[in-house]
């Protein structure tokens, strides 16, 4: 049975997949965009980890901003920490089986 | 880990703009080449030929060049571009040139509009170069991409300056050697330094990541930095100073490291994760393989071949137009739309992801008026290339109207994305995002 914080974290997880990413047009959960999200249930405090294809890629503000507006308006109790990390540096082969398939690779 | 930093993009004032006059220079290109089909039996240096070559080098392919680069060099330097304010008085100095080298080209004024004309091409030329040389000295990574794209810019002043020469040189004849031969350096200079040294680089970059590919070996990509460089350099020095005829060599050089970036490519599209190409690189990729047209047929123009003249005059100007209206051409084609529309998304969306349903990128334009454009331009080339080999006008004719036909449809379909508005938006339903493991 799950706990009530893998039920959050899931839940962010999901609620991370409605951005899509507008180049590749899949999201950025099942592109391996999102490296962690974390639960401080003391602090009340959602922290998510998540990186784009390339450093330079021009939506770095778009998809933070999105990503935030999202678990803000999801989790409203709770304060909603968003950080753009570069390490490990993404790559392909961090594409989820779903996302993978999604790229029409069965 | 490393925090990342916000968005380096610059205003879609700057950038938009670029690609709405190239897009109208190319209709008006096309337009041009039907009403110049008389032109293409001779020799290459005849007034409506130098105005169609000016067209495509400058309003169409220097123009949307510029524009995206504004837009591409944050993504492939990873910092802000230095300057705006420059960007756009490059475009007002590089647009305003344009018209009017066109004009006095098509005229054959070779007195003072003509030389206006050169000065604010260079001018703007030596304004682009600036801002890109600032915005690369601020790169904390330097890759063989800011090679490729700071050596590329050197090509295009050092280009511009060849031209201003010759303009003045319309009128004051000043020059040692005759006309014909800086045209073929300014030409070169242009082709090989300017278009593909950036393709090159640019491309290195973004077939990779359209592709989702991140091909490891970049030597491929070194060794065409130095072939490619050193063929020019080699070609420059030769024909101002030595003469020596070895010009076959030289293209060797170059040719050698097309090679290397196209095995780089081939690396890129072997390690691929994206298998459902889209008609945008689709169409890159129907450019990179019309790239063979012209290294093919640079051998046949150095080699001093036993041809007859009739036939190596058609050649040449084969050789002209398989690099303008075929690689250059082609490849703009398809990147237009992979860029334009991925810029106006960006500023037209950006506050409305995460909160309302956002239509993507590729919703911007039309997939048929692509696919279209995409047929009428390939056969109106081949039309062309054929009708100027065979010296048949009518041939000629088809393939100008044909690419006219492609110019529209391009046209319209730039000026849907660039006039494109947010419609009534519908907010995301959240209580739909059911929990579940993703991983």
């Amino acid at each position: 049975m799950k706990t009530q914080e893998q039920e959050i974290i899931d839940e962010a997880y999901e609620a991370l997949k409605y951005i899509i990413d507008p180049e590749v047009g899949i999201n950025i959960v099942d592109l391996g965009l999102v490296y962690k999200v974390k639960l401080n249930e003391e602090e009340e405090k959602l922290k998510v980890e998540l990186t784009l294809t390339t450093p330079g890629c021009p939506m770095s503000g778009t998809i933070t901003t999105a990503a935030r507006q999202m678990l803000d308006k999801r989790f409203p109790n709770l304060e909603i920490d968003i950080e753009l990390v570069w390490l490990p540096q993404w790559t392909p082969e961090m594409i989820s089986e779903e996302g993978m398939r999604l790229l029409g690779n069965t | 880990m490393s925090a990342a930093t916000v968005s380096n993009s610059p205003s879609k004032w700057l950038v938009l703009p670029h690609y709405a006059f190239a897009a109208v220079s190319f209709v008006v290109l096309c337009l041009l080449l039907v009403f110049s089909v008389d032109a293409f039996g001779g020799h290459y240096f005849h007034p409506k030929l130098l105005t169609l070559t000016h067209v495509a080098a400058l309003g169409w392919a220097t123009m949307i060049i510029f524009g995206s680069l504004y837009q591409l060099l944050p993504v492939v330097l990873e910092v802000r571009l230095y300057s705006d304010r420059l960007g756009m008085l490059a475009f007002a100095l590089l647009s305003t040139g344009t018209i009017l080298l066109s004009v006095s080209f098509w005229n054959f004024w070779v007195g003072e509009t003509m030389h206006i004309a050169a000065c604010l091409l260079f001018t703007s030329f030596l304004l682009f170069g600036y801002n890109v040389v600032q915005t690369a000295r601020q790169v904390k990574k330097w890759g063989v991409e800011a090679d490729f794209i700071v050596t590329s810019v050197v090509w295009l002043v050092a280009t511009g300056f060849v031209g201003l020469l010759m303009a003045l040189n319309f009128q004051y004849a000043f020059l040692p050697k005759e006309h014909l031969h800086y045209l073929q350096l300014h030409a070169h200079l242009g082709m090989a330094g300017w278009f593909l040294l950036l393709i090159v680089g640019v491309g290195s970059k973004l077939i990779p990541m359209f592709l989702l590919s991140h091909p490891e070996n970049t030597k491929g990509l070194h060794l065409a930095y130095y072939l490619i460089n050193g063929g020019l350099v080699l070609f420059a020095a030769d024909h101002l100073f030595l003469q020596t005829g070895y010009n076959a060599i030289y293209a060797a050089l170059v040719v050698a490291g097309i090679g290397g970036f196209l095995h780089f490519v081939y690396q890129a599209k072997t390690f691929a994760k994206r298998l459902d190409i889209d008609l945008g690189m689709k169409q890159t990729f129907v450019a990179l393989a019309l790239l063979l047209l012209p290294v093919v047929l640079v051998f046949v123009v150095t080699l001093q071949l036993d041809i007859p003249q009739r036939l190596m005059s058609a050649l040449y100007l084969v050789y002209g137009l398989s690099m303008f209206f075929g690689f250059v051409s082609a490849l703009i084609l398809g990147q237009t739309f992979k860029t334009l529309p991925f810029i106006v998304w960006m500023h037209s969306y950006e506050d409305h992801v995460g909160r309302f349903k956002t239509p993507l990128p590729k919703d911007l334009y039309s997939v048929a008026l692509l696919r279209w454009q995409n047929v009428a331009y390939l056969v109106g080339l081949i039309a062309l290339l054929a009708g100027v080999l065979l010296a048949e006008q009518l041939v000629i004719l088809l393939g100008a109207v044909l690419l006219s036909v492609a110019a529209v449809l391009y046209a319209s379909n730039v000026f849907k994305v660039l006039l494109h508005k947010v419609k009534d938006l519908k907010p995301f339903a959240y209580e739909n995002a059911g929990a579940g493991n993703h991983r």
